[in-house]
């Protein structure tokens, strides 16, 4: 049975498999290999998922979200329609729509899935991502890093030695990796990123300096001109490298703006990301104990990247044209179908081997190593861009006399005190009395190389030995939980796929028909109220004509940049 | 067992070859399968590599110690003639290289790096001289801008730092930022907005302490202080598009406090005094609306039912809010103490059960146990034998906040 390779990303996924022909990557039920991570939901508990979604942002941005992937591991609920629903349950349902597309495709039903995420993610992103595989249907063994997924694309492709630094950006976060291919081993050198920086910054940039231009406040926008404003700040984005100015017509409340994207504008007003940017690339070469010039090749991954400002930043530093002649969009979902190849031992990736690294440090809490009793402090105990999979012991002592427990807690992150880590669990140790630093434990922290901890601690005296598993961690399910939220998404129902493609069509006609005024509008309600008709006389061939007249004109208004 | 005997090769200072012997060997021992076997393997991986890295730098570094050797007697000859030049000292240098090498006899490629090193000497300086001209040229634009203080904190006034091409390189970002930060400390009128944005081009808040150390000035902290790092505190929900609405849901066992103060005997007191005030309201009004609708008490034996009365119910009381997720009585909630069980989480109702049982219990003694609970530092006989704990949460948190 093959196994998925699924890139679930925070404005796309695309999903793939190694067969024994190569790499295939599969469309989803309307053809695209691209399905946005938008979701929707009806009143009657139907979901879409992918690009009807999208269209509905705007018309039922109630019913429907987009960019929930930020809000993984995190305690956030969001509310669409009635029911409230977490990132990891919203992950789940795409997850599940891109497992039906895949099943259909190939003609077999697929339980094993290795998906990717950003090399950034913490331990609790980490686990949820898991968890929304799981609450999917899928076995899931293996996450692998989307920039090591996009390098293991590029030195399977290229068959290309040498190291690569691999620069990610997607919609919402920001990768760099040092990776380096010999002798058919991928071996990462080092990770670093940023969580919170990504293409929709880039956008988020635009619209608050044009409403601060026009003396707008944000909050006072309502949700359907506020969305299209972001999806025609989107629009202006990905055009404003090949134009120097792009002029748009921006309704707000009952007025219009002609607002002009100047290239320059749009260089100075992301300047402080680009500078957010160039952190993470510094701190990962240095981590790697590089210097730039030891680099052969940079990589670009994400749709991103393809903005003009990041491709000149980029080659601003480095004084070269990075690489990216692979689709930067699927290039990580091919990445992970390899490492789903590999995973199901398929013959032609027999020798390659990948090593990963973890990418934040992972500690527990100390007194001040510099005497007193003051608590608070952080004692790493595997530093950042370890090879893993790994395992480390380090012995902490009791710290007064007479004490009976220790209190073994587990952070992750960089910071020297504790309370500006990521807190990730703890687990509480009995040891027998005795004086000060008399008793003393061994703290073994294993990291695998999916990038989840476990604990084990060990009592010097008795030998006794604890062993944990992260638990509390934000997010994290009981298995009551677990059950409920498995039981609330089975009730949740796809449309049926046959009429998925006429449903796409009435949502982009819906779509353009909010953001057009006066004849155009008329035009468009006509069109659609004809399309209607002929879909409730059910003449397969009269609608499948339809069908293709309607995306063509709809295709082409789409095309007069939101009029 | 050495680390060539992992790698199964003789000892190397070849990298390539270590390289070769580490693949070979990882594709018997693979990291998901192996995970120990792995470890050892990559540490010796890691290892040899360092070492032939070490060796081949001792091999170079033995000729430089000939080449020290040699500098100091030539700098001596260059020093007495351009003693009083400072400027002449890189030529030295230069010169030190070049006769090093020839003196330790490496081959012609190496003395070929020292007009190469020459070289790229001449292009840096050039281009520090540009940027130093391009820093001079931004900081006096930056000079006029802070004369008129509306137009300083209006940002769009600022582009013309975003324009320069040298705005991402390191040291020119560092140095325009130290330009900019200094002139600002000397002026009153800058607004919170505009110390935000040009730290999101400096990162002023990212060495905050470097870089007050190096301005040397006491208001430099308190200026730093009143940017709010946008970057460090980036809402996860700011991107999300669509949907009704999006709530934190926060579980009740959250991170743990640094320390726990025990709620002090006076703020128990205070909170019993409050809460006992609360149901003597209600009892009074229990019993007169009893009294308004059916007249009278009559055929109660005992002498004062409004007294057990508010005993009893006050026992339910304080049971029913301690389990809840206020976790203590009201008055108690006022005055920021909780009921937490040993962990500092939330008690269970049967513990909250005994706990309430037990303090009925203790207080049969009334004046004895007050006294003995005043000499028990906070953790009073039904806590104790309850095995729940009584903390001042407030405080906790403060210190908390305070130490680290």
């Amino acid at each position: 049975m093959a196994i998925l390779g699924i890139d679930l990303g925070t404005t796309n996924c695309a999903c793939g498999i190694w067969t024994d022909e190569g790499l295939k990557l599969i469309k989803n039920r309307l053809g695209d290999v691209l399905t946005p991570s938008v979701i929707g939901i009806d009143d009657k508990g139907n979901v879409t998922v992918g690009r009807i979604a999208k269209e509905r942002l705007i018309t039922h941005s109630d019913k429907t979200v987009a960019v929930f992937k930020r809000l993984m591991g995190t305690e956030h609920k969001i509310k669409i329609g009635k029911k409230d629903y977490t990132a990891t349950e919203l992950s789940s349902i795409i997850l599940k729509s891109l497992k039906e597309d895949a099943e259909n495709v190939l003609g077999e039903s697929i339980d094993e899935a290795v998906i990717s995420v950003p090399a950034y993610f913490n331990d609790n992103q980490r686990h949820a991502t898991k968890l929304a595989g799981e609450l999917a249907g899928f076995k899931v063994d293996r996450l692998i890093n989307e920039p090591t997924a996009a390098a293991m694309a590029y030195g399977l492709h290229d068959k290309d030695e040498g190291v690569f630094l691999i620069l990610d950006m997607g919609g919402g976060t920001f990768d760099v990796s040092i990776l380096e291919f010999f002798e058919g081993v991928m071996e990462v050198h080092a990770t670093s990123g940023d969580n919170f920086l990504g293409g929709e910054d880039f956008v988020e940039a635009m619209v608050n300096d044009m409403l601060g231009e026009l003396g707008v406040e944000k909050e006072s926008v309502n949700s359907k001109q506020l969305q299209t404003i972001y999806m025609q700040m989107e629009t202006a984005k990905r055009k404003i490298g090949g134009k120097d100015a792009i002029e748009q017509t921006i309704q707000i409340h009952k007025k219009e703006f002609q607002w002009v994207s100047t290239k320059e504008w749009f260089d100075r007003i992301t300047l402080p990301l680009m500078i957010r940017v160039k952190r993470p690339i510094e701190r990962a070469i240095k981590d790697a104990d590089l210097t730039p010039d030891e680099i052969d090749n940079i990589v670009l991954v994400g749709g991103a990247t393809r903005m003009g400002v990041f491709r000149a930043t980029i080659g601003k530093l480095f004084g070269r044209l990075p690489l990216c002649h692979l689709d930067p969009d699927t290039v990580v979902a091919m990445g992970a179908s390899i490492q789903a190849g590999l995973k199901d031992k398929n013959a032609a990736l027999n020798d390659i081997v990948l090593t990963d690294v973890c990418p934040y440090t992972l500690g527990t809490e100390v007194n001040n190593p510099s005497g007193g009793n003051e608590g608070g402090h952080y004692y790493p105990i595997i530093e950042r861009n370890t090879t893993v999979p790994t395992s480390i012991v380090k012995t902490v002592q009791t710290s007064f006399n007479n004490q009976t427990e220790l209190d073994v807690k587990i952070y992750q992150g960089e910071n020297r005190l504790v309370k500006k880590n990521v807190f990730l669990g703890e687990m509480t140790v009995k040891v027998p009395k005795g004086p000060e630093g008399k008793e003393k434990i061994d703290i073994r922290y294993s990291y695998d190389m999916n990038g989840l901890l476990e604990v084990d601690v060990t009592v010097l005296s008795n030998g006794k030995s604890f062993n944990k598993l992260i638990e509390q961690t934000p997010g994290a399910l009981t298995d009551k939980e677990k059950q409920a939220s498995l039981d609330k998404l089975s009730k949740i129902k796809f449309h049926p796929r046959e009429t998925e493609e006429n449903r796409a069509i009435i949502a982009k006609g819906e779509r353009l028909y909010e953001s057009s005024l006066s004849e155009q509008r008329e035009y468009i309600a006509n069109i659609l109220s004809k399309f209607e008709t002929i879909l409730e006389r059910q003449n397969q061939q009269e609608i499948k004509k339809a069908q293709e007249q309607l995306t063509k004109i709809l295709n082409d208004l789409d095309k007069e940049e939101w009029f | 067992m050495s680390v060539w005997e992992v790698l199964e090769i003789d000892e190397t200072n070849d990298i390539k070859t270590i390289k070769r012997a580490y693949a070979a060997k990882l594709k018997t021992v693979k990291p998901d399968e192996d995970p120990k076997g792995f470890q050892v393997l990559h540490q010796a991986y890691k290892t040899a590599q360092k070492m032939a890295k070490n060796n081949s730098q001792a091999h170079f570094g033995e000729a430089s110690v000939q080449v020290t050797h040699e500098i100091t007697d030539t700098s001596k000859i260059d020093l007495d003639v351009g003693i009083e030049q400072v400027s002449e000292y890189s030529n030295i240098n230069n010169t030190q290289f070049e006769s090093g090498y020839t003196e330790s006899g490496s081959s012609n490629e190496d003395y070929h790096a020292a007009p190469y090193l020459e070289e790229t000497k001449s292009t840096v300086t050039d281009y520090q001289q540009v940027e130093q001209l391009e820093l001079e040229r931004l900081l006096v634009l930056v000079d006029e801008l802070l004369l008129d203080d509306y137009k300083t904190n209006r940002i769009k006034n600022w582009s013309f730092i975003t324009l320069t091409p040298y705005i991402l390189d390191t040291e020119f970002n560092w140095q325009l930022g130290l330009g900019i930060l200094k002139r600002l400390l000397d002026i009153s009128n800058v607004q919170t907005h505009t110390l935000n944005y040009l730290n999101s081009l400096f990162n002023w808040k990212d060495d905050e302490e470097y870089i007050c150390e190096v301005i040397g000035d006491e208001w430099c902290k308190s200026m730093l202080l009143r940017i709010n790092n946008v970057q460090q505190k980036v809402d996860p929900v700011s991107g999300l598009r669509g949907s009704k609405s999006v709530k934190k849901v926060k579980k009740m066992a959250n991170e743990r406090l640094s320390y726990y103060f025990f709620g002090s005997d006076v703020k128990r007191l205070m909170a019993l005094f409050i809460d006992l005030t609360l149901l003597l309201f209600v009892v009074h009004g229990l019993f007169s609306a009893y009294q308004l609708a059916f007249g009278e008490l009559r055929g109660l034996e005992v002498k004062n039912p409004r007294l057990i009365m508010l005993c009893v119910l006050y026992l339910i009381y304080a049971w029913y809010f301690e389990i809840s997720f206020m976790q203590s009585t009201p008055g108690k909630f006022i005055l920021g103490i909780r009921v937490t069980n040993k962990d500092f989480r939330k008690v269970s109702k049967l513990r909250c059960f005994f706990r309430v049982l037990l303090f009925a219990a203790t207080c049969v003694g009334s004046l004895f146990t007050l006294f003995i609970n005043a000499l028990l530092g906070g953790k009073y006989l039904h806590d104790r034998m309850s095995g729940t704990y009584v903390i001042d949460l407030r405080r906790s948190k403060k210190h908390h906040d305070t130490t680290i």
